[in-house]
């Protein structure tokens, strides 16, 4: 058996202790609880000091920066800020499905792996020149999912002693119980983190996703930072004391070792040391989930039955670290799970079907559950366990059902339940206040309890159990919409990926599976791809639906009006409506390739969740059924009807400010030729959407979009601008990341406004821009 | 008897950013041994080469011609020695003086092998490019020309090192675990079952040659003549340099400063290199059983600091 450095560390410098006086062996200790480790999910440890609560609160601002391309996003992302996938039940928790992930490789013939895409990382957008969706490469054989696991706790995981984890180490089940935890190894150091334990540092398990998920570049912290971490992450002083100078031993040095870089122009490190080091901080700083305090008895009975069915056999219920023990119920080692739940991946010394036994603390609240989320809830979670925990997940199976909630009502007892979710917004959530963000408009006060559970199924994350997929962009209508509140946009990424392909005669042919190359499939089918044949990606980002009830309301008539699809004024403005499902005008969407809030619900739902709808007489858009097991419709008519009432009565975005001399400029440049500022109800209600909801060409030249309806190639519907300011960035496919550069992206029918643009002085363009953002 | 590798490893050199890291050691005696390294500006940058000297047990720095890029190998036969590195480098020491021999190429050589001034092999490829391909080149006494190599299983961007018994049984490790065999007239690729860099070897016998890579799992592979075994071993980190005594014992050493001894199969005991943070990238033994090991901070961003460590029986 090989030495493991530090222990052969310890040894040389025992050696010389021999001849000293042995002092009698003092009692062993009793083991004692780690104290002041536990606050709400998202806090930080209750005794951080005041300088660490600066820095906890710095990094969790890094952790909701949103990068841009221009900041370094790319060449190839899945998403844009470290909280879009650890935000669940709040930041620095795991993540619901849309936010998971595939990891693709190639098994050769000798059994060599070779990971695939950034990393192992198959990514979903492309910046900077890249591919906009990025392919699987065709060799890869091999393809996994993968959902966000928490942060909650780490750096108490992060101080353990190696030798904690070590001592439940059995790789050769030497005590024949069926279970052979065995340690995962990163540079000679024990793994703790990660699916496969395959990161041993916190400052590893953060910069590898940063390049890996998002493309953003670090630099390793330099040693002197290292060592100001709130968990040190050099020499441990207890090790410096023991072993003396020159023989310290690492405990987090080692994270990826190396300097990271990359090709999208943007200068390395992307994100600077001082960013690192907070954003690293507040993940050593969060705390544990408070197991709750008055356990039920349900819950009390469902801990002995916990031990008894031997899940305690790998999800340990403490390990012991240098502030006492530490409750997290796993003993953070491989384990074989079987062949149901083996993914092929390799990684470190972790086989296709090895994985690091999951920490339960705070479980309750961090679903889904199991390395791809293919678990719904806990029951299932447990019930598909396979290999050395087979045994275990078949003695729960043959609990009556009361047993089985009582290990239920145990594992929610292990923190976070009060903060759980059915999608992000917290229990109990309040209702905006009128006239803030999100608010509810033009409801009664007996409607209220509608738009409330509106609101919940718009927020909910859609279980596979219930019909989620088997192909989806997001798993619930939140999960695109929620910037900066629920009901609004989206950032870059959650953009809908559309695509076919431009023949020779100009002509677009639609791929079979229709326009939408979905980003995620459930945990059992790979992601779809595209082919050589395919040679139009659009990106389109989420439009805001505050205010599509005014929208809806406004006569068709006033509309069409608007129109000059032959630009018979001679302006240069053609614009068309779109008309869509036969003879309905469309006003929602990219293309107002939705005509109606209801047939927006129904679209949306096949579209981005994979869900299908019921049949109706009136309304067409939506599938009726699908290939996944679950009956169809997926969705009732009424919880449509639901979904579509919250969404009629949400606010629109209200103005900021006055800028009059701003908006004397906008209509004087000609803005306002397609930006019509209002329109009024048939009620008489004035609508500020500055939108005329047509069609127009303002696409460059020689690009290629994804025709819609009679919405052509280079056509989009005028976007509407109130709220602007809260919904970059802009354009369609929202590579525009100021209000300047939308601007500036005009082309086509807009090629005389964006002229007159950039020839205003820069009083006249500030003025413009105030009031753009003033919306 | 060759010596048995004991005592502690002490400090010889340190130099600053003035100067850079170190890569490689070699020497035909003890009385004659040369370290190469360098600094770069930044990754991927050419670099300035650096050479010192080690002669009556003293470190020197020695002369290297203008312009010459971080140098990452050096290895000799007799009085032939060559020394490669960044650029496509390649210098010839001519007995008072480096001279540089085009190679024709301009991507990082990391490795040289030299058996006689008309047969020297040198490895390399543009590590950072992971849509090239690692190249072998051979010199025959005149000029360096690419050897033709098999279609590989993997991409493998670069080759690192090269290492021969006979001018007819050469290996050549590589990126993403490529490890290829010469029989004295055309190189075949050989299994290894891992996608981990391998980053250098050294044998004694046809049958017995070590290699060692894995970048964050320590990884050891083990040739017996037909094929390699390849063990990942967790518990080492990544491994960057091997020597084998003339008695069999390997001694290795990698990154976190590990140093240590493989006396049978993959089974290493680490030693005390007094080096903690710093990586080491090579070692070299002497007959007198003095034991040299080069590296330096090449865990850090540039400029690198570079040291040598040495363990006298």
């Amino acid at each position: 058996m090989l030495l493991n450095t530090r222990r052969y560390a310890v040894t040389l410098l025992a050696a010389p202790l021999l001849g000293c006086p042995i002092d009698p062996e003092p009692a062993p200790e009793e083991p004692v609880a780690a104290e002041n480790i536990y606050a709400r999910l998202g806090a930080p440890i209750p005794d951080a000091t005041e300088e660490q609560l600066a820095t906890f609160e710095r990094g969790r601002q890094v952790a909701m920066r949103r990068f841009l391309p221009s900041d370094g996003l790319g060449p190839n992302a899945n998403v844009s800020f470290c909280g879009s996938c650890h935000e669940k039940p709040v930041l620095g928790g795991s993540g619901p499905r849309y936010r998971d992930f595939y990891i693709v490789g190639e098994k050769l013939g000798d059994g060599t792996f070779i990971e695939g895409g950034v990393n192992g990382v198959l990514t979903s957008y492309g910046f900077h020149g890249a591919d906009i969706r990025p392919g699987n490469d065709e060799g890869n054989n091999v393809s996994a999912h993968r959902n966000a696991i928490p942060f909650f706790g780490v750096g108490l995981i992060a101080e353990l002693d190696e030798d904690a984890i070590l001592a439940n180490e059995d790789p050769d089940d030497a005590d024949g119980d069926g279970i052979s935890g065995r340690a995962n190894y990163d540079q000679g150091f024990v793994g703790r983190f990660g699916r496969k334990a395959q990161t041993v540092s916190i400052e590893g398990f953060i910069r590898g996703p940063l390049f890996n998920h998002l493309g953003i570049t670090t630099d390793p912290l330099p040693p002197e930072m290292q060592a100001a971490l709130p968990v040190p992450s050099v020499a441990s002083v207890r090790d410096e004391q023991t072993l003396g100078e020159g023989m310290d031993v690492f405990r987090q040095a080692a994270a990826p070792a190396e300097p990271l870089s990359d090709d999208d122009g943007v200068p390395d490190p992307e994100m600077s040391a001082q960013e690192l080091f907070d954003l690293v901080s507040f993940s050593m700083l969060t705390a544990a989930p408070e197991p709750d305090p008055n356990p039920s008895a349900a819950a009390k009975a469902g801990k002995v039955r916990f031990a008894e069915l031997g899940c305690e056999s790998c999800h340990v219920s403490s390990l012991q670290g240098p502030r006492g023990l530490v409750p997290l119920y796993s003993d953070l080692l491989l384990h074989d799970m079987g062949e149901a739940l083996a993914d092929g991946i390799v990684m470190k010394v972790a086989t296709g079907a090895e994985f690091r036994t999951q920490p339960l603390w705070g479980v309750a609240a961090t679903g889904p559950y199991m390395h791809d989320g293919r678990a719904d809830t806990l029951h299932e979670a447990i019930v598909v366990h396979g290999g050395e925990a087979k045994a275990a997940a078949k003695a729960y199976g043959a609990l009556d059902s009361e047993a089985q909630h009582e290990v239920i009502a145990f594992l929610e007892s292990l923190g976070g339940m009060d903060q759980a979710s059915e999608g992000l917004l917290p229990a109990r959530a309040e209702v905006p206040a009128a006239g803030t963000p999100g608010a509810p408009w033009d409801i009664e006060d007996w409607q209220e309890p509608r738009w409330i559970e509106g609101r919940r199924l718009f927020d909910r994350d859609m279980p596979v159990s219930e019909g989620l997929g088997p192909v989806f962009n997001g798993d619930s209508c939140r999960a695109c919409h929620f910037d900066p509140v629920i009901g609004g946009a989206g950032p870059i990424d959650v953009n809908v990926m559309r695509f076919g392909t431009l023949g020779p005669d100009g002509e677009f042919v639609q791929d079979p599976r229709g326009t939408i190359l979905h980003k995620l499939t459930t945990h059992d089918r790979p992601r779809l791809e595209h082919d050589g044949s395919h040679n139009v990606f659009e990106m389109r980002q989420t439009p805001s639906v505050l205010g599509l009830g005014l929208i809806e309301a406004i006569p068709e008539d006033d509309i069409l009006a608007q129109a000059d699809p032959d630009d018979a004024n001679g302006d240069g403005i053609s614009g068309r409506p779109n008309y869509v499902l036969g003879d309905q005008l469309g006003r929602f969407g990219w293309k107002a390739q939705v005509p109606t809030i209801a047939e927006f619900v129904r679209d949306a739902m096949t579209a981005e969740l994979g869900v299908t709808v019921p049949q109706s007489d009136e309304l067409l858009y939506g599938a009726t059924e699908d290939d996944d097991d679950i009956p169809d419709p997926e969705i009732s008519a009424e919880q449509a009807e639901t979904v579509g009432f919250f969404i009629a009565h949400l606010d629109y975005p209200r103005p900021k400010a006055e800028v009059p001399e701003g908006r004397e400029v906008f209509v004087e440049i000609g803005c306002a030729d397609c930006h019509t500022p209002e329109f009024t109800t048939a009620d008489g209600q004035a609508v500020p959407l500055y939108s005329d909801l047509l069609l127009h060409d303002v696409a460059p030249e020689g690009s290629a979009g994804v025709p819609d309806f009679v919405a052509l190639l280079l056509e989009f519907r005028t976007p509407p601008l109130w709220g602007l300011s809260d919904t970059a960035p802009y354009m369609h496919d929202g590579l525009a990341e100021t209000v300047e550069a939308a601007i500036l992206a005009h082309a086509g029918e807009a090629d005389a406004s964006r002229d007159a643009f950039e020839n205003l002085s820069s009083d006249d363009a500030d003025a413009l821009l105030a009031f753009l953002e003033s919306l | 008897m060759y010596p048995e590798p004991s005592g502690p490893w002490a400090r010889a050199v340190e130099t600053d950013a003035s100067q850079g890291a170190f890569l490689s050691v070699w020497g035909p005696s003890e009385g004659d041994v040369w370290a190469v390294g360098g600094q770069v500006a930044s990754i991927g940058d050419a670099g300035q080469g650096m050479i010192q000297r080690r002669t009556d047990g003293s470190w020197a720095t020695a002369e290297v011609p203008a312009d010459t890029p971080l140098l990452n190998w050096v290895h000799g036969a007799g009085d032939e020695l060559w020394t490669v590195g960044n650029a496509g480098a390649a210098l010839r020491y001519d007995g008072s003086a480096w001279q540089a021999v085009d190679t024709g190429v301009d991507v990082p050589l990391w490795g040289v092998f030299v058996f006689a001034s008309d047969d020297v092999w040198a490895v390399g490829g543009d590590a950072f490019d992971r849509d090239t391909m690692g190249i072998v080149l051979h010199y025959d006494g005149s000029t360096w020309s690419p050897a033709a190599l098999p279609t590989l299983d993997r991409d493998s961007a670069a080759m690192f090192k090269v290492f021969g018994v006979e001018p007819d049984d050469v290996h050549v490790v590589g990126a993403a675990g490529v490890l290829l065999h010469y029989d004295g007239s055309s190189w075949t690729q050989e299994p290894s079952g891992t996608a981990n860099d391998m980053i250098s070897l050294w044998g004694n016998d046809a049958d017995d040659i070590v290699a060692v890579g894995g970048r964050a799992i320590g990884t050891i592979a083990r040739w017996d003549g037909a094929a390699w075994t390849v063990e990942e071993v967790g518990a080492l980190p990544g491994l960057n340099g091997v020597w084998m005594d003339p008695e069999g014992r390997v001694s290795i050493v990698g990154n976190n400063g590990l140093a240590a001894v493989i006396r049978e199969g993959f089974d290493a005991d680490p030693e005390d290199s007094t080096v903690s943070f710093e990586v080491l990238h090579a070692v070299f033994g002497l007959d007198d059983g003095t034991r040299i090991s080069v590296g330096g901070t090449l865990n850090s961003s540039p400029p690198y600091r570079g040291l040598i460590i040495e363990n006298a029986p």
